[in-house]
């Protein structure tokens, strides 16, 4: 029998990102810091003020579902990528997990990843349930 | 790495106080080295984020996020003077930081 593991919902407001998306003039350290090259170069081909946003809502909301924090854990924030697959659905997306993300999915027997997002012209939503 | 004046810390601090009062609509008078960042200022990771943007561009620190992450995890940020503090110990150690 299937069990949720944790669960995780983040929320984010989009003006908040606006600053941070990365132009051809200045690279940003935030997004260098917190984004993966494929997820900044992803991110930016895709209505960039939305998908930076939800790219970290992502991130944030992994942390919920693990139970952790970037402070407080080996995890770290280019551990959890999102990329979208095109821009005419922000629906249509993939996620992968990589170094101490990868291996805290292992270690609690996570088999499946349940996601979903939301947007509007204010707020990014994503939501995280991790499956036994 | 820098050598950490008086100035320096003075300067932190003000940025520090500053970010907080704008970002959480909060009257500067009222924030205090005791403040709690959390609970007090409601603030969140992002602008934790933020301020490290903030001073890695202002002093050019050579730091990754992950080595600030370790000593975190070791000395546990709370308040704004803890802030303070491990911003000022990001400046004059930078990745060395996690040694300590």
């Amino acid at each position: 029998m299937k069990k949720v593991l944790g669960c995780g919902i983040d929320i984010e407001e989009l003006n908040r990102f606006l600053s941070k998306i990365p132009s051809g003039k200045e690279n940003s350290s935030f997004a260098e810091m917190v984004y993966t090259t494929a997820e900044i170069q992803n991110h930016l081909s895709i209505l960039p003020h939305v998908s930076f946003a939800l790219g970290f809502s992502c991130k944030e909301a992994f942390f919920k579902a693990f139970g952790v924090s970037w402070t407080n854990s080996e995890i770290s924030w280019k551990d959890i990528e999102l990329l979208f697959d095109n821009q005419n659905n922000l629906n249509n997306y993939s996620i992968r997990l990589g170094g101490y993300a990868k291996k805290l999915y292992r270690k609690l027997k996570c088999s499946d990843i349940r996601s979903s997002l939301y947007y509007n012209n204010e707020y990014v939503v994503f939501k995280v349930i991790l499956i036994s | 790495m820098s050598k950490i004046t008086a100035n320096i810390k003075e300067e932190v601090r003000n940025i520090v106080y500053q970010f907080f009062a704008e970002e959480c609509d909060a009257d500067i008078s009222e924030i205090k080295d005791s403040t709690n960042i959390i609970s007090d200022l409601e603030g969140d990771s992002l602008m934790f984020l933020e301020l490290i943007e903030i001073f890695k561009k202002k002093y050019n620190l050579n730091i990754e996020l992950k080595t600030i992450a370790k000593y975190i995890v070791k000395h546990p940020v709370e308040t704004i003077g803890q802030l303070i503090d491990t911003q000022i110990l990001m400046i004059e150690h930078e990745n060395n930081i996690v040694n300590l």
